[in-house]
């Protein structure tokens, strides 16, 4: 009698031992985001056209993305690193792409209609100020913020503004996260009471350890405007490519890497808040190189009252995985799949318990609860997991759509400002609670981080 | 009857605050200034510790190398501010080791040490690859980053002793009474040759220390690894 079939028997019992029974698992292949659907060539009225501020590693992937959806056109970039503007020249194709070290001189063009930005975190706050005093809605890559009062800062200026500001945790557009959202308030798991997130890398580009541009210079880069408000220090190329790993220019795990589970659990649940705690643990394991924000950093926020606890790591590879639970089973976001696996919360077999009655009186318990509750032959309950899985793991263009449609017809984006700050503000906790070595407390009176 | 296994639910961990141990950061090497303090025992590895491939073993009151890369590193803690003596000897003509210092973590693994710290190399004769090694990974340099500034080993099995001084973020190698090294941190160093050379950039002033086993073809032998804080 083995109606309770596991994982392990169902693989060792071969096919004659479950002949009859149902698959433990089905694929889904979702839909392809409508974005690969659009029409071509888009009218002159609806073009959009914008200006590229930060050409590295993220913003170049950015211009290339942006410019293959129909009617968004590139009309010029800027940053503080020459070989960037030979770089945006060759993404677009454009040999006169006009080029700069100065974004103002973006923000003061009238032909441009919005900005995409991927500067390090400690210019967002300038960059997007700027941009939406200027009239331009503006793209910024994530985290929103290099601080509490720089978030803040930038939300007073989108709405004072009118403007549209997008935040650039792309994973929250793809059609896995608006399938977990869709399940879960069909009530897949039931209400959820906990939720973990995990992501781990164990490799140098993982650990930011980037190679430097071999051109890299004071001669072709304005090192003193790149320090922005971070000490005045000598030029050093390592700051330059590997600004994650200093808190004067960066915000480490938290803001790299964990502002997108963060990000993708607030829209699968449908929240937009702060965390009301957060309690940190970490350290430099694996990369002591120099820099000071942690390699290893695991995190415990309250959520109104649930726990969502994070482990980031770069000395160990995991992979990426938002697990949301309920009574009722699991969701599993990753990067590639979604995996709901229901769960019945009822007894499937007599209690264990039951082993500890002597032989007449356990044998009675087995055989009243099988009366009781044996399903009928055919009757079994079925309970697979279920994986759905996109056509194309590729988000950030959905997100750049997202993005190019609101800037035509003014409706929200999916991550505005207060959705990215919120999202931040985790971030930063985790990491003030790591620093302090302390719990921290968010206070919405002040807008601050408390010990 | 199948019995049902249990799934423990994952435990919330009531997490304590702090930073890992790791991160204590303070000088081991402290006290009498005229006195060193042997760091091996002449008996046995107490106070050692191999990470990483091949091992050490102690004969005849000596540290012998076995296989590798691996290194043995003193569990103490971090030291700077301090000389450190080691008296080591090769088994053939030619053989390779290496004393590692100012390596910023204790180690776990064999690579962190060789990337994040120095190596004061022990290898009179560089590998003669495409391309090739050259003075800058020669006995008492820190390994592809310094030239010698005189040539001072006894070659073969014969007995060598090597004083480094860590004074801040200087460091001095001696060898054999003769100053071969005089480093400090942002000196102009060479561009990296081979991705198995140390990252460029400053260390810390205090760090773990740790002998290298090379390989089964590079055995090295050592008598004495002492330390003594400077003078104030």
């Amino acid at each position: 009698m083995k109606k309770n079939l596991s994982r392990r028997a169902f693989l060792q019992g071969g096919t004659v031992a479950v002949a009859g029974s149902a698959l433990l698992s089905k694929t889904v292949l979702l839909n392809a985001h409508p974005l690969d659907a659009l029409p071509q060539p888009v009218a002159p009225s609806d073009r959009v056209r914008f200006g590229m501020i930060g050409i590295g590693m993220q913003g170049s992937g950015l211009l290339a993305g942006a410019i293959t959806i129909p009617g968004i056109e590139c009309v010029a970039a800027a940053d503080l690193y020459d070989g960037r503007h030979t770089l945006a020249k060759e993404i677009t194709g454009n040999t006169s792409l006009p080029t700069t070290r100065h974004y103002q001189e973006l923000l003061d063009q009238k032909d441009i209609d919005c900005i995409v930005a991927a500067v390090p975190d400690h210019w967002h706050r300038r960059v997007v100020v700027d941009a939406c005093n200027a009239g331009k809605d503006i793209y910024c890559e994530k985290p929103m913020s290099h601080t509490v009062a720089d978030g803040f800062a930038m939300v007073d200026a989108a709405q004072k503004n009118n403007r549209i500001v997008q935040i650039g945790s792309q994973r929250v557009s793809s059609v896995l996260c608006a399938k977990a959202r869709e399940m879960y308030h069909d009530g897949a798991i039931g209400d959820v009471s906990m939720v973990e997130l995990t992501l781990g890398r164990n490799d140098p580009t993982g650990a930011w350890e980037y190679p430097p541009p071999p051109d890299l210079s004071t001669q072709t880069l304005d090192w003193d405007t790149w320090l922005n408000d971070a000490p005045k220090i000598p030029f050093n190329k390592y700051h330059f490519a590997r600004w994650r790993c200093w808190r004067n220019y960066g915000t480490g795990v938290a803001g790299d890497l964990m502002v997108h589970l963060i990000s993708g659990m607030l829209v699968t649940l449908g929240w937009n808040e702060t965390p009301r705690s957060a309690t940190a643990m970490g350290g430099i394991s694996r990369w002591p190189d120099g820099r000071d924000m942690p390699d290893l950093h695991t995190v415990l926020f309250d959520y109104h009252g649930i726990p969502v606890y994070v482990r980031l790591g770069l000395g160990t590879e995991t992979q990426e995985l938002a697990r949301f639970m309920g009574p009722k089973g699991i969701l599993d976001t990753g990067e590639f799949e979604l995996r709901h696996s229901p769960q019945a919360g009822i007894d499937l077999d007599p209690s264990y318990y039951a082993n500890s009655f002597p032989a007449k009186l356990r044998d009675e318990y087995f055989k009243q609860w099988h009366a009781e509750h044996d399903p009928q032959l055919g009757k079994e309950p079925v309970h697979e997991d279920t994986v759905y899985r996109g056509h194309d793991w590729d988000d950030m263009r959905p997100h750049l759509h997202n993005f190019f449609q609101s800037v035509k017809s003014r409706k929200p984006v999916v991550e505005d400002a207060v959705f990215g700050n919120n999202a931040a503000v985790a971030c930063h906790m985790a990491n003030e609670s790591y620093f302090r070595k302390s719990p921290v407390t968010w206070d919405a009176a002040s807008k601050t981080v408390k010990s | 009857m199948l019995k049902r296994v249990t799934i423990p639910m994952c435990v919330l961990v009531c997490f304590v605050a702090s930073a890992l141990a790791s991160d204590e950061d303070h000088n081991v090497c402290t006290g009498d200034a005229n006195q060193w303090r042997q760091l091996f025992n002449g008996k046995d590895l107490t106070g050692w510790k191999h990470v990483g491939p091949g091992g050490d073993t102690v004969e005849d009151g000596l540290i012998r190398t076995h296989g590798g890369m691996g290194l043995l590193y003193w569990t103490g803690g971090k030291i700077g501010n301090c000389n450190i003596r080691v008296v080591y000897k090769m088994r053939d003509e030619n053989d390779n080791s290496g004393v590692f210092i100012r390596i910023p973590l204790e180690p776990r693994e064999e690579w962190m040490p060789v990337h994040y710290g120095f190596e004061v190399q022990i290898d009179n004769h560089p590998e003669r690859s495409d391309p090739s090694e050259d003075e800058y990974h020669q006995t008492g340099m820190l390994y592809s980053l310094t030239k010698p500034l005189a040539k001072a080993w006894k070659p073969g099995p014969e007995w060598n002793t090597m004083e480094i001084t860590l004074e801040g973020s200087r460091t001095i190698v001696t060898l054999n009474g003769v100053k071969i090294t005089d480093y400090r941190d942002g000196d102009p160093v060479p561009d990296k040759k081979f991705d198995f050379e140390p990252q460029r950039g400053p260390r810390p002033d205090f760090g773990y220390m740790g002998l290298q086993n090379h390989s089964d073809n590079d055995i090295v032998f050592f008598k004495e690894v002492a330390i003594k804080p400077l003078k104030k």
